[in-house]
């Protein structure tokens, strides 16, 4: 089956191209931009949560998206087991929509941080991580005021015996509870992350090493079906 | 929200954090009790985050002059 990725646009979505341009033209993927209030998912195999500021930022970053009409479905399509990734304000909405534990404050440096760092992958069992090594590391861009990952040490125990810390920083970069950079649910197919791979897919922007990054969204090929 | 509330009272809510947010809205409920009922679920559900953000809010009960509200948009 050809896997068909459906990028959801939020007012004030601002990766939603990056994450379209990546998934087209760099991989050659079917890609669907889905706006926030359609009901129609037109048949996504995959949904994408890009990064941006939706909504402004109000009242918390992701808090008004996540009550957005398309996120009902986005909540039934969780339920029914389909991959949904969350990047950057992607994974903000879902941990705001509890669709994902945790929460998401302000970097230690309360400022807004645009740098390369690098993950190391925690759990290659996800439907975005099967292609990549466990414990490897991707060099891959942040870009964000509020990525402290934080979890109350009763949700870290739940995450850590459950396996669902999918990537942590390998240094210390925004005081995250324990370097976590991204997560998933207990059934590990809705996973969020705050750096992002939709801009490290390429080889012409990401001058390290595009092969990690891209295999975050061809992992999905195991998951579904094959390419085209 | 177009109906006689005469018989209702009206409540305003001060909503209010640590991180400066004040938020002040109004609720048409019957009494104080299902004010808080209200509120809470408003703060719990969107307004804060419980996982990072702690509220408090305060009641103020509000009648207009003529004890009837006038259309609230």
């Amino acid at each position: 089956m050809k896997v068909k990725f459906g990028v959801v646009v939020f007012p004030g979505s601002n990766c939603d191209h990056d994450a379209y341009y990546s998934l087209k033209k760099v991989l050659g993927y079917d890609v669907n931009f889905l706006w926030h209030k359609d009901t129609d998912l037109m048949d996504s195999d995959v949904i994408i949560l890009p990064g941006g500021f939706s909504y402004g930022d109000r009242l918390r970053s992701g808090a008004i998206a996540a009550h957005s009409p398309i996120i009902n479905d986005v909540r039934k399509m969780a339920d029914k087991g389909i991959p949904i990734l969350g990047v950057c304000n992607g994974f903000q909405i879902l941990v705001e929509a509890g669709l994902l534990p945790g929460a998401l404050l302000k970097n230690t440096s309360l400022n807004f941080m645009c740098n390369w760092t690098s993950l190391i992958v925690e759990n290659n069992k996800t439907p975005f991580t099967n292609k990549l090594k466990l414990h490897q590391k991707i060099p891959i861009p942040i870009a964000n005021g509020e990525g402290r990952y934080y979890v109350d040490d009763e949700t870290l125990k739940k995450l850590k015996k459950n396996n669902q810390i999918v990537f942590r920083y390998s240094e210390v970069v925004n005081g995250s509870t324990d370097r976590i950079a991204g997560v998933c649910n207990e059934t590990g197919n809705v996973v969020g992350m705050m750096p992002h791979p939709e801009r490290a897919a390429e080889s012409a922007i990401n001058p390290i090493d595009n092969k990690p990054s891209s295999l975050i969204f061809e992992s999905l090929i195991n998951t579904i079906g094959v390419k085209n | 929200l177009f109906r006689n509330y005469s018989d209702e009272i009206i409540i305003t809510v001060f909503f209010y954090k640590k991180s400066d947010k004040y938020i002040e809205f109004l609720v048409h409920v019957d009494d104080q009790k299902a004010a808080e009922v209200e509120v809470n679920l408003y703060c719990t559900r969107l307004l804060a985050n419980p996982i990072m953000e702690d509220y408090e809010f305060e009641l103020v009960p509000v009648l207009s002059s003529a004890g009837k509200m006038e259309k609230v948009e």
